[in-house]
């Protein structure tokens, strides 16, 4: 896992970087809120491609 | 998503969340979790704004979707590891794993939970490893 920061992506957070924070609903369609969670404990967020 | 399901319970354990985000709407990844019996949340960025805001859109693939991509995330929103995925190389949590390792140990639970953690994820790839020879 590196931190190569493609030249066409100069956005996406860095490692030690603040990430943007985001509330979005889950499957159940309860909300879920990105700073809120990381207050209890660490998160691994997965960007999949979705359902095909 | 299938190697971080089946290692949800060691990495829960190990004192983190686990979380996916695409852009299918609710029905959609519930039926997504419910046919791969996916127990972590399937968030729903139906607009594309989070991808967006994060630099992880490819507006050329299925009329946007996100590039695949692993971001650890800490207290702060601090951002504790990373890894884009590319078409030869995917990250798994022996991967993620080892960026944990190189990563600033500054929370306390961390410092506590990770060894567990590391030594669960190092087992078990020494034995899938070890069944595959």
């Amino acid at each position: 896992m590196g931190d190569d920061q493609p030249a066409e992506r100069p956005n996406i957070p860095r490692v030690r970087a603040v990430a943007p924070d985001f509330q979005l609903p889950n499957a159940s369609q309860q909300p879920w809120h990105l700073d809120e969670q990381v207050r209890t404990r660490p998160v691994i967020l997965l960007f999949y491609r979705g359902h095909w | 998503m299938a190697d971080f399901r089946d290692h949800f319970d060691a990495i829960h354990a190990a004192g983190f969340d686990l979380a996916a985000v695409s852009v299918d709407p609710p029905r959609t990844a519930a039926l997504l979790q419910a046919e791969l019996y996916i127990p972590y949340d399937l968030l729903c960025d139906t607009d594309r704004a989070v991808i967006r805001a994060w630099d992880l859109l490819n507006e050329h693939d299925h009329g946007g979707i996100p590039i695949t991509a692993v971001v650890a995330v800490g207290p702060g929103r601090k951002v504790l590891a990373r890894s884009l995925d590319t078409m030869t190389r995917q990250v798994g949590p022996q991967d993620l794993l080892a960026a944990l390792e190189s990563a600033d140990l500054a929370h306390p639970p961390r410092r506590f939970l990770l060894p567990r953690f590391f030594e669960y994820l190092r087992i078990n790839w020494r034995a899938r490893h070890a069944e595959e020879q």
